[in-house]
Formats: structure tokens, C-alpha cells, sequence
């Protein structure tokens, strides 16, 4: 074994081609850890940046240079600057600011100082969002206001009012209802603000008033001075006593660039969409080369070890399944089976897994079969005979050790086939979408992309050079190994 | 001990029949070497596969008395413990992924016989047997590091562990030089004097009319004659085998070899003696007909109709 | 008598991983014009390699380390390889290989390819070529018939005319043929050594006939040139080799020789031990590890030829005194 490790490390080919490999493999085996989504495709983790943002490091380039990145401010309570109006007392612990308010209009306000750098980017961000949680305790009666303010310079926009939920009578906000005695979280999003739940956005004007929460980053991120203060106000109207345990918040700017590799079209993390790719790529192409080549093995050894009708039985079911050309009708298949929802329950992966596998094991077989005859013709196998050997010892003692190296080629050889086919639905839209593969990665990327975007480079360059360093990696790697454990090619050169 | 009875093969051979054997009769007793010489491509090596049952063929396989044309399971397994076969080619008749250890071993695993230990030492034995030395040294390397020569004695020593009755030895020493032929030639004698029989196929009769008590002559798939090596040697009675003697070189500046057979360039006749092409001395009755095997002095049969 | 071609201190090493294979290690050896000299040695001894050095067709992995191969007064080994191929491999020194059997293109007819040889070496026109071809296996007392089969189709006796005719197609003045009859039998050996010396004297070529069969040399040779370990051990006329040898390999090689008019002796000899390894030959002389009569010196020099009267030459350090 060492001998073969050897020989094996020697070849340029297989270490490069290995190193690629275990690249893969790592980022695959660690795709948990180095992206916190596990779906990027899922409504939930869309929309983390600007979708088309490229990588953060791409603002080195020239035509990228100067837009906003993502920032994220995670406030922590000694950043709390506090200020009151009227009978007020306050406290501070880790999570909490705590307010104990008395009086009528008596007022507490909570402010985080932050800079923010508009004046050196060429856009304002593309949104922002604002987090906290918060606990109000007072009695039915008494009515309470949570306003959020974003304070710049001297400018200070109101951004939303939340008020108690059983404080039923109409109000001036009633959207944004303020549960009372228990721990809620406060959230904002600057798209999801208009005229109705936002003071500041309903004192606009004309068609502003209207755009809204689209224009909003770009009315308050923008110019001198760099200094901005989020503020949080806990505003007794009715005079009763109220506890206002107010966390800070977490204020995050979504820039024009994001992460590693940028955001697709719809705002998800292309690196995660890549890493989770690989991973699956890899999965499926390596188990269901592994059925390709179980299938291929199994009825090639039968065929070139049995010879005569079962050879000939088995030879015309593989040719018959060589005639059916395998994408269209696996096409065909895949879409019958998925459009007609005829396999309810059954994963889509495991029915491209199935299908591919059941299509694609033809060449395997002949290759094993046509070794396996030609090893049967070698004397030691007769010489085995001779000594008694069944076929079960000929077969795991001789055949298949002589074999090895084709099979380990060949299932080094079917993975690409695999992830190349199964790639190719994808992009077509007739595998897997509602998961990121590399495939349709692609496809997405490709129907996606217009004029005006441009060349995605940070949306197509990765799925698709993984496609092609992955397959030409397991093919000199499968040629290598082939090499390496076919023990009568390399005759004369020990 | 084990003899075969009218046995014949057929090949296809692009679709045409091939009919490597024509009813062929050979028998080898207890303790006996056996020489089958013949012309390269005459079937010999098909005929030693054949009564090795290793082979699809027409007619009898009797051993111990025993036929054994259709055995199958149990008494199959006797019949390959203890019937083996030294190939022509060394080189292929070894599977180099193994140890030279664990191809000597394979047969007794096969059959289970005999713990690891002893399994161990009867390989070891084996080796030394064949003059592989140290044993030890030979037993834990692989088949590409060993010559020619010594690969064929591993195929030897392959058999001999399983102490067979009857050995097949397929050109055992035709790939071998000169120089090492005689102590492999020299295992069959000491085979031959603890009951062992062999059958040693050969095209060139000089090397095993040294070992052999009986020879048979093959030619095109007949044998032609059979006797005593005594009377093969000395006095050959048909004329292919007096080629076959004549032919062999002597080392002896100036020796010529005198050809006996016409040229041999003729298709091989549908009828009649298969050497009337090339036969000195035929006559109109060898063209249609086939002649039969006849006596013609103990032990000493011969199939032409000049006797 | 005139030298057809003659080798001086010819080394050919094979690379390989590790080392060196010293296949052949400083040989000379001439081949009188018109005779045939016989090559032996036992198998792995360095024969082929150095018939394989003179008609320039060493395996990649092969370097010529040094010497001289003089042919018509040029050395072949330093001729630019398109000279070589233009006016001598296969016109004036053709080639009989050791897998000759196998040699033969098994997807074309026996004519066509002998056709092919004659268009590409010579101008003539396909029906002159054709012509040839049929005369050629005429001459090698082959039925025309065979023309038309593929190689798969003849025996081996009927292969080996062929490529023997193949090999004269162009009137060779030296035809190397190795080991042309090792896989026959005796009966169509001796046929294909008959054929080979009867052309020999109606042609005129000389040949080098490599073998590890001495007995067979002793029927056809004129001289004998016996190699051991990739070098010179002996080398002489016939006679003098088969009834004088001096080299101790050479005596103990021809008393291992079965003859069958001693069959009754029941007794055969072989030479105790193995051929050495040619990747790390012992030092000194390299048969020494084999040899009943070695001494010290054996160990430490390597034994030069010595030239004894009637050009008989031997590399043993026991002909020391002898000179
Ligand atoms: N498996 C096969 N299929 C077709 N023809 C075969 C097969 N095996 C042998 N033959 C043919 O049968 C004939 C006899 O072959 P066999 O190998 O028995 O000859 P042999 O006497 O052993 O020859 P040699 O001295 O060359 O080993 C030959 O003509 C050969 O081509
Ligand atoms: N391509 C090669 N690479 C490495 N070693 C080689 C190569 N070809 C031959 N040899 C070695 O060189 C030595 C001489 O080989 P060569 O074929 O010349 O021997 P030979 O005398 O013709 O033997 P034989 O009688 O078996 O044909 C042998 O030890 C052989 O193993
Ligand atoms: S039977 Fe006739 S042809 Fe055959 S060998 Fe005897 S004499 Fe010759
Ligand atoms: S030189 Fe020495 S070892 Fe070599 S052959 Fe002569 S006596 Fe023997
Ligand atoms: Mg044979
Ligand atoms: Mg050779």
C-alpha cells in the first residue's frame, strides 16, 4: 500500500487534482460552520444584502470602489447615553437600560452614537433594520408610547411608534402594537416603513410620501456629519407608573457589497449557496456514482465471468439501454415524475439520484465486462480453477482485486458525469430548486441576468469553476488511481 | 490411474468449427512420467487441460478407476486437490497481486487444510523443495521480483504443496535456460520416486526423454504414437516422430539435421492420415483413410499403415 | 576474411527508477562477411539488447553509454537516425524480432504488407511490388495462397516464413534474426533453419542468429559469440567453441545441454544459482558468483578478452598466463 501511495503522490496530476479535492471535501464537511444559513433560497435568509452585491473585496476594482459595504452595530448598554424628561430614574445592568418612569409626559430616551461614513460612499445603503428587545410594565390604564428615532447632525427622523395592545381605542399608530408585561422584540425595517406606521415618512411630501421605505436610507445616510445617534424613547402619556426595560439595539446598514462572494439576484449569499452546493454536489454525484458503478460491477462481473446466454441476455439489456438517449428522456422523466406529482413524499434529489443512476450505468458495465473477460482468459484464473477455487473465491480473490483499479477509476470517472448531468437539470430548471446547486446556481444566474446587471462574475465564476475543477480533479484522479492499481498495465516498469 | 478415453475438443474459431482433438486415448499410471511431445499447435496443452477437467470435451475421464467425466460438488474438489497443473507461461499463470506466500497457500486455503501454522509450513516446505532459499526471503515478496526461472518454480511449488497425485507440467522448463532446466526437471524425478505421476508435455523431446518412462506423439490433434521412451528414442516407428527425433539439434559443430517431412506448407487434409501432406513414404490408402492405432511390439503402438 | 560489421566496448543501460540496468556492458564482437554468427547467453544475458543497439530500436527508456558499431565503415550508432533510416534499417541490415510471431499488423493481409515494405523503401510500381511479394513467399516455400490470409489465420511455422521472406524482401546484406525459432517445435525449427542458411548461401547476406539454444547454434553457426550478464564471455568458430571452449560459463553451458543420444544417462547438469542482477552486478567478473574455479582476483578485476590463436577470444581471468 505504501508502495501505491507512493507512486501515487508523485504524479503532479494527482496532487493537484487531490488538493482540489480536499478543498471541496473541507468546505463541504464544514459548510455549517462557515455559513450560518442553511437554505439560502428560503424567504427567511433572502434579502441579507442588496441582491447583486458583489464581494466586499471587490471594491478594490475600480467600478465597484466607493459603494456602501453591509455594516452591522451590535450596541451594548455602556454605549447608552440617557436622557430625561420630567420624573425619571434610570439603571443600567448588561442587557438592560432600566427606566421606572412617574408623571405625565415624563420621558426617557436611550441614544447609541454611531458613524456611519456617508459622506465616502457613492450611495446611501440599500436598507437598514433596527433590533431590540424591550419590557414594559405598567397597568391597563396607563398609556405608553416606544418611539425610534435616527438622529443625525440635527436632524432627527422619527421612524415608528409603538404603543400598548389592549390600549384598544384608535390611536395614531395603531400598527405597531406594544405588548404589555412581557418581553417582546421591537424590529423595523427600513422597507417596510410608510406614511402609516412612520411618523417621520407621513410628515413627507408629494411622491416621497409615497416611495417611502424605499427612499428612506437614502434620506437619512447621507452627507456630513459622519456621526449618527439611535435613539430609543420611552414616553409616559397618562401619567401612571411604568417599568421600561429597553435593550439596545442592533442597527444593521445593507450595503451595496456583502461577504465573500457578493449576493445573488435575490439578496442570499452566493458564498453560502456555493459552500452548501459543494456539498451537495458532491453527496450526490459520489453516492450515486456509487450505485453507477455498484450496478455496472455487479452485471459486468456476471456477464464477462458467465459468458455464453447470460452474457448475451445481459449485453442486449445494456444495449438497449445505450439506444435510449439518457438526458432527454431523463428530462422527460424527471418532469413527468415531478409535474404530475405522482411521488408525492419522495425528495427530488432521490429521484434524480435514482433516475440518473438507472441511466447511466451502461458504460461501467462494459468496461467491467470486457476486463472481466479478458482477465477470465488469463491463465491464474484457470490456475485458480484448477486448485479447486469456486467461483466466489475466483470472483473476490482474483477478478475483482485485479478490478479494482477500473472500478475505482470508474467511479472517480462517473462522478463528474454525475454533477455534470444532474448540473444540467438543474440549469434547465428540472432539478433541484428550491435548494442552492451549483447547477442551478447557474441557471438562476443565467436567466437572471440581463443587460443591466451586468456579468454576475461573483454569481457564476464560483458553481461554475467548481464544476470544472471538481470534474477534471476526479478524472486525473480516477486515471491516476486507475494506473496505480491495474497491476498488469505497469508490468516490466517494477 | 487416470486416463482419458477417446477425448475430443472443439474450438470455434470465427464461427467455423476447430477440431483440436480427434478422439484421442492416454493413460498414465501410478509413478509414471509421461512425455507428450508433438508439434506446437497439435493440442497438447488442450489435451492436458482436458483430462484435468478443465476443458469441455467429448468422451471419458476415468481416475482411480473411477469415472469422473461429470463429477460435480464434493468429489469435484477431490479430484482438484489432488490432480494439479504447472502451466506453459509462468507469467501468466500467477496473479502478481499477491505474495508469493499466498499463491503457494491458495489451493490448501481453498481446501482447508491444515491450521495457519501448518499451512505455514507446508509453503515453506514447498519453497524449499523448489530451491527457492531462504524460504522465508522468497515468501513475502511479490511475482514481478522474481525471474523467469523462479516464477515458474513458484508455479511449481504452487502444486506440490497439495501434495498431488498427478501433475500436468506444461512445458515446465521451456521457458527456462538451459542452464537451470535440470534442477526443476530433477523435482519430477523425486516426484516421480514418492508415487507421484506427471504428464510432461514438451515440444522438444530431448529434455524429457531424461525423465519420462513413456512418450506420446501428437500430431494434429491424434496421437500418431505411444511407447516406452526406449522405443520412441531409439526406435521411432512412424515418420513424423523419426522427424521429430531426427530434428533435434545436437550440440556438435557440423551436426545436420537431416528435414524427413516434405514442407510443410499444405492445408491440413479433411480425411485420411493428417501427415500424408508432408509424408515421406505414403502411399494412395493414406489419402482417404484414417489409420488406426496398432501394436507393434509391447507396449509400442503405432498409427500407419507401414505397420 | 572481412568484417561485415563489428561492435567495440558497445554499452547500452536501460534507466529505471532506482539505477541502471547494465544490459550490455562493454561488448565487442565482429561478424565475419557472408557467416553467421551465433549469439548466446541465457535469457536476460543482454542478446537482444544488442541487436536492438544495431538496428536502432531501443526501448525509450535505453541510453548507449559509449562504443562504436562500425557498418560499411560508418559507425551507425552516431549516423543522423534519418540516414539510417533512408539507407540502411531494413535495405542493407533487416531485423527478425523476438516477438516476431506476434509482429505481423493482425488487421492486414500477408501481401499487403509486404507490399507496403517494398513502396516504402523502393520506387516501383504496385504491380512490381505485388510481383515481389509472391516471388518472396515462393522463395520461403510458402503457398501463394497465404497472400490473401490475415496473420491470425497461419500457423506459427507459416508466420515465421513470412516475416523471414519480409525480412529478405530487400536484399539485405546483414539479416539479424532473434531467436526466430524459440516457440516452435524441432521439426518446424529445423525447417526454418534450413530455410535460413539455404538463402543465406543463394543471397549472400551474412547474419547474426541470437538464441539461448547452443545445440541449434552447432548445427548452423559458423562462429559463436557467448555473452554472459550484458558481457563477452567467449567468442570463436564453431569448432573451436563446441570442442575447445576456455570460459568456464561456456563449458558448464554446453555440459547443460540435454543431448538426446545420451537420453539413457538419465543425467543432466545446471549451472548452481541464479543470473545476477544486472541493476548491481557482482564486482570483478560478473560469473563469478556461479563459478567452480573462482579466485580472488575474480572478485576484484574485471577479466579483459584475451585474444587466443585462430581469433578465438575469452574474458577469464584462469587464461591469464596463457597470452
Ligand atoms: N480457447 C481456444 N479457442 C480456439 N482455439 C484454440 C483455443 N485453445 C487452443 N486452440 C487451438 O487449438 C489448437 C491446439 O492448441 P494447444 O494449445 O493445445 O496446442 P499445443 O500443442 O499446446 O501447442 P504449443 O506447443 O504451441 O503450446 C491450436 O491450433 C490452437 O490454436
Ligand atoms: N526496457 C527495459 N527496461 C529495463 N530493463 C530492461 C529493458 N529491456 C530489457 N531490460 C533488461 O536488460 C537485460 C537484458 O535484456 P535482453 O532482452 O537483452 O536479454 P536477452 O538476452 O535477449 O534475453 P532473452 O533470452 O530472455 O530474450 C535484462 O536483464 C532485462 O531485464
Ligand atoms: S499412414 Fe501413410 S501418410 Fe500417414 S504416416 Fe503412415 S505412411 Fe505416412
Ligand atoms: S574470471 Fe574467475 S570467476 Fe570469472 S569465469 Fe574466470 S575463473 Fe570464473
Ligand atoms: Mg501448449
Ligand atoms: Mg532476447
Amino acid at each position: 500500500m505504501n508502495k501505491t501511495l507512493k507512486s501515487l503522490f508523485k504524479r503532479k496530476s494527482f496532487l493537484i487534482s487531490f488538493a482540489i479535492l480536499i478543498f471541496f471535501v473541507i468546505i463541504s464537511a464544514t459548510a455549517n460552520l462557515l455559513t450560518p444559513y442553511t437554505n439560502p433560497y428560503e424567504f427567511s435568509q433572502e434579502y441579507i444584502a442588496n441582491p447583486y452585491s458583489p464581494p466586499d473585496w471587490a471594491s478594490i476594482f475600480p467600478q465597484y470602489s466607493g459603494l456602501p459595504p453591509t455594516t452591522t452595530y451590535q450596541f451594548t448598554t455602556s454605549h447608552a447615553v440617557v436622557q430625561k424628561e420630567g420624573n425619571v430614574s434610570f439603571t443600567k445592568n448588561s442587557t438592560y437600560v432600566i427606566g421606572e418612569l412617574q408623571g405625565k409626559n415624563s420621558c426617557l430616551n436611550v441614544s447609541y452614537p454611531f458613524t456611519y461614513n456617508s459622506p465616502a460612499y457613492k450611495k446611501a445603503p440599500s436598507s437598514f433594520s433596527l433590533n431590540f428587545t424591550g419590557l414594559i410594565k405598567t397597568s391597563s390604564s396607563t398609556d405608553v408610547q416606544v418611539n425610534i428615532y435616527l438622529i443625525h447632525g440635527n436632524k432627527s427622523y422619527f421612524l415608528e411608534s409603538f404603543v400598548p395592545v389592549d390600549y384598544s381605542f384608535n390611536f395614531l399608530y395603531p400598527t405597531c402594537p406594544l405588548p404589555v408585561n412581557s418581553v417582546s422584540n421591537f424590529s423595523i425595517e427600513s422597507g417596510g416603513l410608510n406614511f402609516v406606521n412612520s411618523p417621520y415618512i407621513s410628515s413627507l411630501s408629494g411622491s416621497a410620501r409615497l416611495e417611502g421605505g424605499i427612499l428612506i436610507p437614502s434620506l437619512i445616510f447621507k452627507g456630513d456629519p459622519t456621526s449618527y445617534n439611535v435613539m430609543v424613547s420611552v414616553k409616559d402619556l397618562s401619567g401612571g407608573p411604568v417599568s421600561a426595560y429597553i435593550s439596545p439595539p442592533k442597527l444593521k446598514n445593507e450595503g451595496y457589497l456583502y461577504g465573500i462572494l457578493g449576493t445573488d439576484f435575490r439578496g442570499s449569499s452566493v458564498f453560502s449557496e456555493f459552500v452548501l452546493g459543494a456539498r451537495f454536489d458532491l453527496e450526490l454525484s459520489v453516492a450515486t456514482s456509487l450505485v453507477i458503478v455498484g450496478i455496472g460491477l455487479i452485471l459486468g462481473l456476471i456477464a464477462g465471468y458467465k459468458g455464453g446466454k447470460t452474457d448475451t441476455v445481459l449485453n442486449s439489456v445494456t444495449d438497449f439501454f445505450l439506444t435510449i438517449p439518457t438526458l432527454p428522456l431523463l428530462i422527460v422523466l424527471e418532469s413527468v415524475l415531478v409535474a404530475t406529482n405522482l411521488i408525492l413524499n419522495v425528495n427530488k434529489a432521490f429521484i434524480i439520484f435514482t433516475l440518473i443512476a438507472l441511466l447511466s450505468w451502461m458504460a461501467t458495465m462494459k468496461i467491467i465486462r470486457s476486463a472481466t473477460f479478458t482477465l477470465k482468459g488469463r491463465t491464474f484464473v484457470e490456475a485458480s480453477r484448477a486448485l479447486g477455487g469456486g467461483s466466489f473465491h475466483i470472483l473476490f480473490k482474483h477478478l475483482i482485486p485485479n478490478l479494482l483499479g477500473i472500478i475505482v477509476a470508474q467511479i472517480a470517472y462517473d462522478v463528474p458525469t454525475v454533477i455534470l448531468v444532474e448540473s444540467g437539470l438543474d440549469f434547465l430548471g428540472l432539478g433541484i430548486t428550491s435548494f442552492p446547486t451549483w447547477g442551478n446556481m447557474l441557471g438562476y444566474a443565467s436567466h437572471e441576468l440581463t443587460a443591466s446587471n451586468g456579468f454576475v462574475w461573483w454569481w457564476i465564476l464560483p458553481p461554475g469553476l467548481g464544476i470544472i475543477l471538481l470534474s477534471a480533479a476526479f478524472y486525473f484522479i480516477g486515471t491516476a488511481l486507475r494506473d496505480v492499481l491495474s497491476p498488469y498495465k505497469t508490468r516490466g516498469e517494477a | 490411474m487416470i486416463e482419458g478415453k477417446s477425448i475430443s475438443v472443439k474450438f470455434k474459431v470465427n464461427g467455423r468449427d476447430f477440431q483440436a482433438l480427434k478422439g484421442v486415448n492416454i493413460k498414465v499410471n501410478k509413478g509414471e512420467v509421461v512425455g507428450l511431445a508433438g508439434e506446437s499447435g497439435s493440442g497438447k496443452t488442450t489435451l492436458g487441460r482436458a483430462i484435468l477437467l478443465l476443458q469441455k470435451f467429448q468422451g471419458q475421464v476415468i481416475w482411480d478407476g473411477r469415472d469422473v467425466t461429470k463429477v460435480k460438488g464434493k468429489k469435484m474438489k477431490e479430484f482438484r486437490m489432488k490432480n494439479q497443473i504447472v502451466y506453459q507461461d509462468p507469467f501468466d499463470a500467477i496473479d502478481i497481486r499477491l505474495k508469493i506466500f499466498d499463491v503457494i497457500a491458495e489451493g490448501l486455503r481453498i481446501h482447508h487444510e491444515g491450521s495457519k501454522q501448518e499451512i505455514r509450513d507446508s509453503v515453506m516446505e514447498s519453497l524449499k523443495l523448489v530451491g527457492l532459499n531462504p524460504p522465508e526471503q522468497f515468501a513475502n515478496i511479490y511475482p514481478t521480483q522474481l525471474s523467469g526461472g523462479q516464477l515458474q518454480r513458484v508455479a511449481i511449488a504452487r502444486t506440490l504443496v497439495m501434495r498431488p497425485d498427478f501433475i500436468v507440467a506444461d512445458e515446465p522448463v521451456s521457458m527456462l535456460d538451459m542452464s537451470i532446466r535440470a534442477g526443476i526437471l530433477e523435482i519430477f524425478n523425486e516426484l516421480k520416486s514418492k508415487g507421484t505421476s506427471t504428464l510432461m508435455i514438451t515440444h522438444d523431446l530431448s529434455t524429457v526423454a531424461y525423465v519420462s518412462d513413456r512418450i506420446y506423439v501428437m500430431y494434429l490433434g491424434k496421437i500418431v504414437e505411444s511407447g516406452l521412451t526406449s522405443q520412441i528414442v531409439e526406435n521411432p516407428k512412424h515418420p513424423y516422430t523419426q522427424a521429430l527425433i531426427s530434428s533435434i539439434p545436437v550440440p556438435e559443430p557440423g551436426y545436420k539435421v537431416e528435414p524427413k517431412l516434405k514442407d510443410e506448407d499444405v492445408p491440413v487434409p479433411e480425411k485420411g492420415c493428417p501427415l500424408y501432406p508432408r509424408c515421406p513414404f505414403r502411399m494412395e490408402k493414406c489419402k482417404t483413410s484414417d489409420p488406426e492405432m496398432v501394436q507393434v511390439e509391447p507396449g509400442h503402438e503405432v498409427a500407419c499403415y507401414l505397420y | 576474411m572481412e568484417e561485415e560489421i563489428s561492435i567495440e566496448k558497445l554499452k547500452t543501460y536501460f534507466k529505471t527508477k532506482s539505477d541502471y540496468v547494465k544490459a550490455v556492458d562493454d561488448l565487442s564482437m565482429s561478424v565475419k562477411k557472408g557467416q553467421i554468427m551465433g549469439l548466446a547467453g541465457e535469457s536476460g544475458s543482454g542478446k537482444s539488447t544488442v541487436v536492438t543497439t544495431i538496428f536502432r530500436v531501443l526501448p525509450s527508456n535505453a541510453e548507449v553509454k559509449g562504443g562504436k558499431i562500425t557498418f560499411e565503415g560508418n559507425d551507425i550508432l552516431s549516423m543522423d537516425e534519418k540516414k539510417f533510416k533512408k539507407e540502411i534499417r531494413w535495405k542493407k541490415i533487416s531485423w527478425i524480432p523476438q516477438v516476431s510471431m506476434d509482429s505481423l499488423d493482425p488487421l492486414y493481409t500477408v501481401k499487403s504488407q509486404m507490399m507496403e515494405t517494398i513502396l516504402t523503401h523502393e520506387d516501383v510500381s504496385k504491380a512490381e511490388a505485388a510481383e515481389r511479394a509472391y516471388k518472396a513467399l515462393e522463395s520461403v516455400k510458402l503457398n501463394p495462397e497465404i497472400a490473401e490470409k490475415y496473420p491470425h489465420e497461419l500457423s506459427g511455422g507459416q508466420k515465421q516464413r513470412v516475416i523471414i521472406a519480409m525480412a529478405l524482401l530487400l536484399n539485405p546484406s546483414l539479416v539479424i534474426a532473434d531467436e526466430p525459432t524459440t516457440a516452435l517445435d524441432v521439426v518446424t525449427q529445423a525447417s526454418i533453419v534450413e530455410l535460413l542458411t539455404k538463402k543465406k548461401k543463394e543471397m549472400g547476406f551474412s547474419m547474426i542468429f541470437v538464441t539461448h539454444d547452443l545445440s541449434l547454434l552447432a548445427t548452423m553457426a559458423d562462429a559463436v559469440t557467448v555473452m554472459y550478464a550484458g558481457q563477452l564471455a567467449e567468442s570463436g568458430n564453431a569448432e573451436t567453441i563446441f570442442k575447445s571452449p576456455e570460459h568456464p560459463y561456456t563449458k558448464l553451458l554446453l555440459k547443460s545441454i540435454p543431448d538426446i543420444r545420451k537420453w539413457k544417462e538419465r543425467k543432466l547438469y545446471s549451472i548452481p544459482g541464479e543470473p545476477p542482477n544486472l541493476e548491481n552486478p557482482p564486482s570483478g567478473c560478473r560469473f563469478r558468483t556461479r563459478c567452480p574455479f573462482a579466485m580472488e582476483i575474480c572478485k576484484d578485476k574485471v577479466p579483459e578478452p584475451v585474444t587466443l590463436k585462430g581469433g578465438h577470444v575469452v574474458a577469464c581471468h584462469l587464461l591469464g598466463d596463457k597470452k
